[in-house]
Order: C-alpha cells, then sequence, then structure tokens
C-alpha cells in the first residue's frame, strides 16, 4: 500500500483520488492541524481561480472559424445562446421576436387610430367649416363672379387678379413660390378646396409644379383658408401625403468586435430588414420592421462547473415598432431629407433597440435612396445572465411610398 | 423518432460522423461544442505562446476529424482528443525555435480582453516555471478535469507516475505562489 504524506493526502482528497478508508484520518488531522487547514484553503483558492480561467476555456471565434474552414465545413455560427442551452427551450427565443412583433404593431395600429385622427381633427373641423362659408358665399355671389373657364392661364391672366397669390402645392409639402411674398392674399378657389378634400388627384400631385386655379369661378383671401395655411403646415396632407411607406435596407456591420473570419459566414438574406410604416405628417412616421441580421455574442456559462466563455457570430431574426422623424426636404441640397430613427423590439434571443439617423435622396417621386448610420444594443440571456452585445454600422436601402 | 446530435453520446457522435459523409459536419460540430474548451485550455497552458497554441488547437480537431475514419470503437473522446493534442503540442515543442521573435514583445501572451484575478495571473506564470511533465499532469487534472487513471492514459505512464507529477507540480506551485497564499490566508 502506497503511503502518503498528509499534504499528499490532502491533495488526493481534494481531487477525489483519496480511499474512503483514508478520509476519516484526514479529516481528524484536519481538525487539528491549522497548517493543513492552511493548505487546504490553499488548494482550493488554486481550483477557484483556474475555474475562473475563461481565457483558457474559450476557443475565439477566429479559432473555430480556422477549424471549421479548414474542414471545408460553415462555422456553426446559427447557433444562438438559447439553443445552445438545450433543445427544448428552442421556441423560447421566438417569443422575443412574436413579442416584440406584437408590441410594434400594436403601437402602430394605437397611432394611427387615435393620435392620426386626433391631429387632424381639428384641422379637418376647420377645413369643413370653411367649406361650407365659401358655398353659400359662391351660391351668393354667383352672379357677380367672372367666369373664365381657362385651363392654364397664362402669367398675365394670373396678375390681373389683383388678390392672387399662387400656391405652390409640393408633394409632401406647402409653399409658396419663389417670387411672391408669403404674406399676401392666397388664391384658392371653392372647387379646388372642396376637391382636396375628396382627392389627391384635382390638386397637385406633381413634384415642383405650379397650381392654377384658373377654372374657378371665385376667389378667397388668406382669411378663408385654414389655419394650417398660415401657418405653412401641409394642409393638404390629409389628402395628398403618401401615407403608408415601405423601406428595404440591408446593413453593413462594423461590429464591436471585429472578425473578418466570422463576418464573412453572415451574408445575404442574412442582413436584410424590411418596415412598414404609417406617415402622420410629413415630419413623423412610425410602423413595424422585421428583419434578420447578425450580432457578434460574448457571453459566459458553465459546463461541467466551469465556467467556459464562449464568442459567436449568429444572424437572428428580429423585429419592433420603428418611430422616425424627419425634417422637410433640403431643396438646396438636391432635396435630400435628413431622418432620425428609432427602434424598439426583439430579436430570437432579446430585447433589443437601435438609433439611427441618415438621409432621404429623392430618385423619383415615390422612391428614395436611403443611408445612414446606426447603433444596436441587444441584451440577451444565457444560463440566467444576462449579457449585451452592441454594434455599430452604415445601413442602406430604398424608401418607397404608396 | 428523429434524434438530434445534442442527445447522442460521444461515441455515437464519433461513429455516425466516420460512416456517414452527410451528417458528419453536425456531429463534428457537436463534438467541438463539447470538448473544443479542454482542448483549448490544455494547448493554451501547455504551449504558454498564444500563436502555437492555436494552431496546435487547429491541428488536433484536424487530426481528431480525420482519425474518423479509421478508428472503429470509441471508448472516451475526451481522452482521445487531448491525447492528439499531447502528440501534437509535443511536436510542436521539439520543432520550436529557441528565439524569440520581434513579434513576441509587441503581443501580449493572452487576449486583453479577458479580465484575470490576481491569483490566476500568478498562477499562470508559475505554471511556466513548473517542468513540462508536471505541469502537464497538473493541467490535465485542474483545466481538463481528467481523473489519475485517465491522466495515466493521455500521458502513456502509470498511476504512480501522475500522482508523484501532481504532488509535485502542485508543490512546486505553492512555493511560488507561497507570498501570495500567505497574504490569503490572513484574509
Amino acid at each position: 500500500m502506497e503511503e502518503f504524506t498528509l499534504s499528499e493526502k490532502l491533495i488526493l482528497y481534494l481531487d477525489g483520488e483519496l480511499p474512503q478508508e483514508q478520509e476519516l484520518e484526514l479529516f481528524t488531522r484536519l481538525a487539528s492541524s491549522a497548517d493543513l487547514r492552511a493548505e487546504m484553503r490553499e488548494g482550493l483558492a488554486i481550483r477557484a481561480a483556474i475555474g475562473g480561467d475563461i481565457d483558457a476555456f474559450t476557443p475565439s471565434a477566429a479559432q473555430t472559424s480556422a477549424v471549421f474552414s479548414g474542414l471545408g465545413f460553415t462555422p456553426p455560427y446559427q447557433q444562438t445562446p438559447s439553443q445552445k442551452t438545450s433543445s427544448r427551450y428552442m421556441w423560447l427565443p421566438l417569443l422575443w421576436l412574436l413579442g416584440g412583433l406584437c408590441v410594434g404593431g400594436g403601437l402602430a395600429f394605437w397611432f394611427t387610430q387615435n393620435l392620426l385622427n386626433q391631429e387632424f381633427a381639428d384641422e379637418k373641423r376647420e377645413l369643413n367649416k370653411t367649406i361650407a362659408q365659401l358655398q353659400s358665399e359662391k351660391n351668393r355671389q354667383k352672379p357677380a363672379v367672372m367666369s373664365s373657364m381657362a385651363i392654364e392661364p397664362s402669367e398675365s391672366a394670373i396678375t390681373e387678379k389683383p388678390l392672387v397669390k399662387t400656391v405652390i402645392v409640393y408633394r409632401d409639402r406647402f409653399i409658396a413660390p419663389a417670387n411672391q411674398n408669403p404674406d399676401t392674399a392666397i388664391s384658392a378657389k371653392t372647387d379646388d378646396i372642396n376637391t382636396q378634400s375628396q382627392s389627391a388627384e384635382n390638386i397637385s400631385t406633381a413634384h415642383n409644379q405650379q397650381v392654377y386655379n384658373s377654372k374657378d369661378d371665385m376667389m378667397i383671401t388668406s382669411r378663408n383658408l385654414p389655419s394650417s395655411v398660415h401657418n405653412n403646415q401641409p394642409m393638404i396632407s390629409m389628402s395628398l401625403f403618401p401615407k403608408f411607406w415601405t423601406q428595404i435596407r440591408g446593413i453593413g456591420t462594423v461590429s464591436q468586435y471585429p472578425n473578418i473570419s466570422a463576418n464573412s459566414a453572415i451574408t445575404g438574406l442574412s442582413n436584410v430588414n424590411v418596415a412598414l410604416g404609417y406617415s402622420f405628417n410629413p415630419n413623423l412616421a412610425a410602423g413595424i420592421e422585421i428583419g434578420r441580421e447578425p450580432f457578434m455574442l460574448k457571453y459566459s456559462g458553465t459546463v461541467n462547473g466551469r465556467t467556459v466563455r464562449y464568442e459567436q457570430q449568429s444572424s437572428m431574426l428580429l423585429g419592433g415598432l420603428i418611430v422616425q422623424a424627419r425634417t422637410n426636404p433640403i431643396e438646396s441640397f438636391m432635396d435630400i431629407q435628413p431622418v432620425g430613427t428609432l427602434f424598439l423590439g426583439g430579436s430570437e434571443i432579446g430585447m433589443m433597440g437601435r438609433v439611427s439617423s441618415g438621409i432621404y435622396y429623392p430618385l423619383s417621386a415615390n422612391v428614395s435612396f436611403y443611408g445612414g448610420l446606426e447603433y444596436s444594443l441587444m441584451n440577451f440571456t444565457y444560463q440566467s445572465n444576462s449579457f449585451t452585445t452592441q454594434k455599430v454600422g452604415f445601413t442602406y436601402g430604398l424608401h418607397i411610398t404608396f | 423518432m428523429k434524434r438530434i446530435y445534442s442527445d447522442m453520446s460521444d461515441d455515437e457522435l464519433f461513429g455516425l460522423m466516420g460512416q456517414d459523409s452527410h451528417k458528419a459536419e453536425g456531429c463534428f460540430a457537436e463534438l467541438y461544442a463539447r470538448h473544443s474548451p479542454r482542448v483549448n485550455a490544455y494547448c493554451k497552458r501547455i504551449m504558454g505562446d498564444r500563436m502555437a497554441a492555436q494552431d496546435a488547437f487547429q491541428e488536433t480537431f484536424t487530426k481528431f476529424f480525420k482519425s474518423a475514419s479509421q478508428e472503429r470503437n470509441m471508448t472516451n473522446t475526451p481522452a482521445f482528443l487531448l491525447r492528439i493534442a499531447r502528440n501534437v503540442c509535443l511536436n510542436m515543442k521539439r520543432g520550436e525555435k529557441k528565439t524569440v521573435e520581434i513579434e513576441d514583445f509587441h503581443l501580449p501572451s493572452e487576449s486583453p480582453a479577458y479580465e484575470k484575478s490576481e491569483l490566476l495571473k500568478l498562477i499562470m506564470s508559475a505554471l511556466e516555471l513548473v517542468p513540462f511533465d508536471y505541469r502537464e499532469a497538473f493541467v490535465l487534472r485542474e483545466y481538463d478535469g481528467l481523473s489519475y487513471q485517465e491522466i495515466a492514459e493521455v500521458t502513456e505512464t502509470t498511476m504512480a507516475t501522475v500522482k508523484i507529477r501532481i504532488f509535485r507540480a502542485k508543490d512546486k506551485l505553492r512555493q511560488i505562489l507561497a507570498p501570495y497564499l500567505h497574504d490569503l490566508n490572513k484574509v
């Protein structure tokens, strides 16, 4: 039988290799020897420190990528932390996505139903009132009104009207022509206003085209128009403003943890988002966004009692609510429109938020190019511990109104 | 009912990896997920040098995958993997140049992204002062969690030798770390 010193027996005991019949003797000596107890504490401290050596237990994403690529395999980046935890709980992460979509969709619906109606309720009432006044005035004054029906009057035809101020109606906005004083009286016609409230087609739908109200048989002054006109607000937005829009965009990610070999696995539809939104006015919009994009994940967990840190680049589904604020187009700079967007929602593995800012560059009346920068932050859980990941990147896509 | 890889044992996965080329990738990914941490720990703490450890790690898994088509029976996958890693590391150590390259002055031996406790840093430094055989036994026990019997199999030696090596490694570490451990006991 092998003979060991007390220190060696202690090592054997801590390693689970001491025969049971020798344990009692060790325990007795431990109870009486302070030095032996100190030795045990030291041994346990060393073991605990090694258990926390997560660097040693963590193959980096680059190492994993090198191993798999070397064998002609795709690196296993598609796994998410929750999927690693247990296949039985694979459905759980999807709840984040569905929850994000439901909350986003619900909020968007609520905005559409409530906020929008409230915002324009006063203007609608005022406009209806004005229309009613104009109609009654028209009926009273009809015999005295000239009955010019020219479709496109010349410049001189307009200037003949002493109170005329030509109104230029741009799609998405409402401004006065550059060569006229905005404080002068505004000319609009009863029929126009009626039509405005009914159909966008009969006002101005074209970019940068003046609207001449020549076929109308009556003039009104700015006093008759809703306050929105005085304030240069988009009176026509109620009927003309393109309310619904969709945006398709890709993301060029500059990850917080740059790793070229890991990023190379993320391609194609793994990095695309689609948004569907509703514009309340030219400056505010909201909607939902769904997509799939990668995040660099670094997190630690316990495997067989040891702390292990994982690194992976996973592409995951996400969805949520977006709120978008835009300025008016900058006419002096190619009509670009600065825009800021806030995204709140969830991905397959946790809650996430994003802020982005960029520009819309109009390609046609309904289509704009979108480009900008974004910062995303996502929180996720692995083995009941919370982790965050973040990334910055540039984003680009198309914005289509309809 | 279709079984998923995570429900299979190491031996089943290893067998399937060698037999079915369509399932080889999935089996390999699962085995990699299970055992890469301990192989990585072994390579890092035995080789010391980060780049050499990464090369050893990659070569170990490449050899492991290729061996699946040759090996018939597998009873202890972790031990088998560590045996491969050991051979790879020993070969690399034998061919190691005894010169210090310029990059070594600039590259930290460990990733700075991880924060380590003071004791852990001391252990890692102390380990490099421990003779290779002792260090290997210590790493296989403390990092890879192998039993003495498994360590004997991996290192192709006897249980008695393993015990001696572990005792000496721990004794050596305690000597080096004595000032720090003394303070630890006071606390």
